[in-house]
């Protein structure tokens, strides 16, 4: 049968499969595009074949990511070679696009650029600071790093090694892979070592704690070279605190590590549970309550910006006009 | 008092073009309606199929699986349609086009392709084929492929990243995904 099949997809129904397909996942497909790719497929049977076959064509083309990422490094650096819109700046797209970006969040973020030299290609190092709110940045590498608010963050990048220093807060990192150039970041206590993954790291005065969203990561301790390297898996939670013994691990859904990296969490239609349930994905040490049961099929559509725990319930609640109670141990919503 | 994070079990949220799969019915609800209504011509009836379709749809779906949701729907709504018509009149139905690619047990749809040319390949063949293939790309195909490929950039980010036209980042992702759509065919 697939044969038969196959047979009946004309090279117009593979381009407009193709056309449809590059539409779809431009990321700026609308409603009309969706409603109006589902009417071209029920037009004709083999519509759906051709489209099938360049969904499962795009996809396959997975298996060459490792080599494609090696052979082509290039490609995938910002400002990288075949990038080159002019010679004199087409080099220094990062730290061009990493002032604008500091420009405009204006008093939050700052951007203090000590030893960016032209000249350097796109190595130095640079410092980062989110004060007030979540903030995403793309380091010259490609990797995304998210900063937590009141976090801050030195990020050194060489032609061997790519070194972040958490110097206090919560950073999420979504790095690009590459094997001649590992990625760092410490801690001063810990270090944390990766070759392309998505994780989260958090210094704070007591702990330091190492999530893995994607990807392999390894954690020394910096001040016992003897020590092995503990490897940490997606969904598992490695938390050192000070004096302890060991790490104490822990494990949660790994989608909800790095959950509040885009700075904002937006829900349509979401039932309350849902809701808090994300929001205690973000702040597990918070206990968060509902006063009933009937409570959690609330729904709820909006965005909350990523603060801390009690603030972000708090804007939910004057939302939802609920009430909210912050004590010691919960943060307790009932019905006002 | 009652602790709701225990209480639920977690469930990944599937999202198809950024779109929740509730929101994507509601946009390919229409269409459909009025595919099955073409032939059906009972609104009742009509929506009753389309409603099937979304909750068979959902049975079937592997969002790591499934290549294309939106084909398998179409098939899965077709199919529906062409059963329901079939016992109307099964001589009518032997004439549709549908009803010719029509075949018994369709609705035990595999999630994955039913038409896969990935499989004609195994995955080292097909690693060797992709690569092959990408070095015979311009540069700026081959850069806006893996862009948005590996690095999962919208044409909008991949034109911030390389200063290449909007225009022009289509054009080079469609010659790709036509010649990637071919790659069985050169073997």
């Amino acid at each position: 049968m697939t044969e038969e099949r196959q047979n009946t997809i004309s090279s117009a129904a593979h381009d407009d499969a193709a056309n449809w397909y590059a539409r779809l996942s431009s990321g700026e497909a609308t409603d009309g595009d969706i409603a109006r790719h589902m009417e071209w497929l029920l037009e004709d049977p083999s519509h759906a074949d051709a489209y099938e076959q360049v969904a499962v064509a795009m996809r396959a083309a997975g298996v060459a990511e490792d080599a494609a990422r090696q052979h082509y490094a290039g490609d995938f650096v910002v400002g990288g070679k075949p990038a080159l819109g002019s010679k004199l700046f087409g080099l220094f797209t990062w730290p061009q696009a990493a002032t604008a970006f500091a420009a405009a969040a204006a008093l939050l973020f700052f951007v203090i650029m000590p030893t960016m030299m032209p000249g350097e290609d796109h190595y130095g190092q640079q410092r980062y600071e989110a004060v007030a709110q979540v903030e995403r940045v793309e380091l010259a590498d490609g990797s995304i790093m998210s900063l937590f608010g009141g976090s801050a963050a030195t990020v050194t990048m060489s032609e061997d090694r790519r070194v972040v220093e958490l110097g206090a807060g919560r950073a999420f990192f979504d790095v690009t892979s590459n094997k001649e150039r590992p990625f760092f970041v410490r801690t001063g206590t810990h270090e944390v070592r990766v070759v392309g993954t998505r994780f989260e790291v958090v210094r704070a005065e007591r702990f330091a704690r190492v999530a893995v969203n994607e990807g392999l990561v390894s954690v020394s301790v910096v001040n016992d070279k003897d020590a092995a390297p503990l490897l940490i898996n997606p969904g598992k939670v490695a938390l050192y605190e000070a004096g302890g013994a060991g790490p104490a691990i822990t494990e949660v859904a790994a989608a909800t590590i790095g959950l509040w990296a885009d700075g904002v969490l937006t829900f349509r239609q979401a039932h309350l549970g849902d809701v808090i349930e994300k929001i205690a994905a973000i702040f597990p040490e918070h206990h968060i309550t509902l006063a009933d049961e009937e409570l959690t099929d609330l729904q709820f559509s909006g965005t909350l910006v990523v603060s801390n725990a009690a603030r972000m319930v708090e804007q939910l609640g004057a939302l939802l006009d609920l009430e909210v109670q912050v004590t010691d141990t919960e943060i307790r919503i009932s019905r006002s | 008092m009652f602790d709701w994070v225990k209480a639920r079990k977690k469930k990944a949220e599937a999202t198809v073009h950024g779109r929740s799969l509730d929101e994507l019915f509601r946009i390919q609800r229409g269409p459909l309606i009025r595919f099955v209504m073409a032939k059906i011509k009972n609104e009742a009836e009509a929506e009753e199929i389309v409603q099937e379709a979304f909750i068979r749809f959902q049975n079937k779906y592997d969002p790591v699986e499934t290549a294309s949701p939106e084909a398998l729907l179409a098939r899965i709504a077709s199919n529906l349609l062409i059963d329901r018509v079939r016992e109307r009149d099964a001589r009518a139905a032997r004439e549709d086009a549908w009803g010719k690619l029509h075949t018994a047990g369709a609705d035990e749809f595999s999630p994955v392709a039913s038409v896969d040319p990935a499989r004609a390949l195994d995955a080292k063949q097909r690693l060797e084929a992709v690569m092959a293939l990408l070095d015979t790309w311009p540069e700026k195909t081959r850069q806006v492929f893996l862009l948005h490929r590996f690095e999962g950039l919208s044409h909008a980010e991949i034109v911030a990243r390389t200063g290449i036209p909007k225009s022009t980042v289509e054009k080079h992702m469609i010659r790709a995904i036509k010649a990637l759509a071919c790659l069985r065919d050169e073997e």
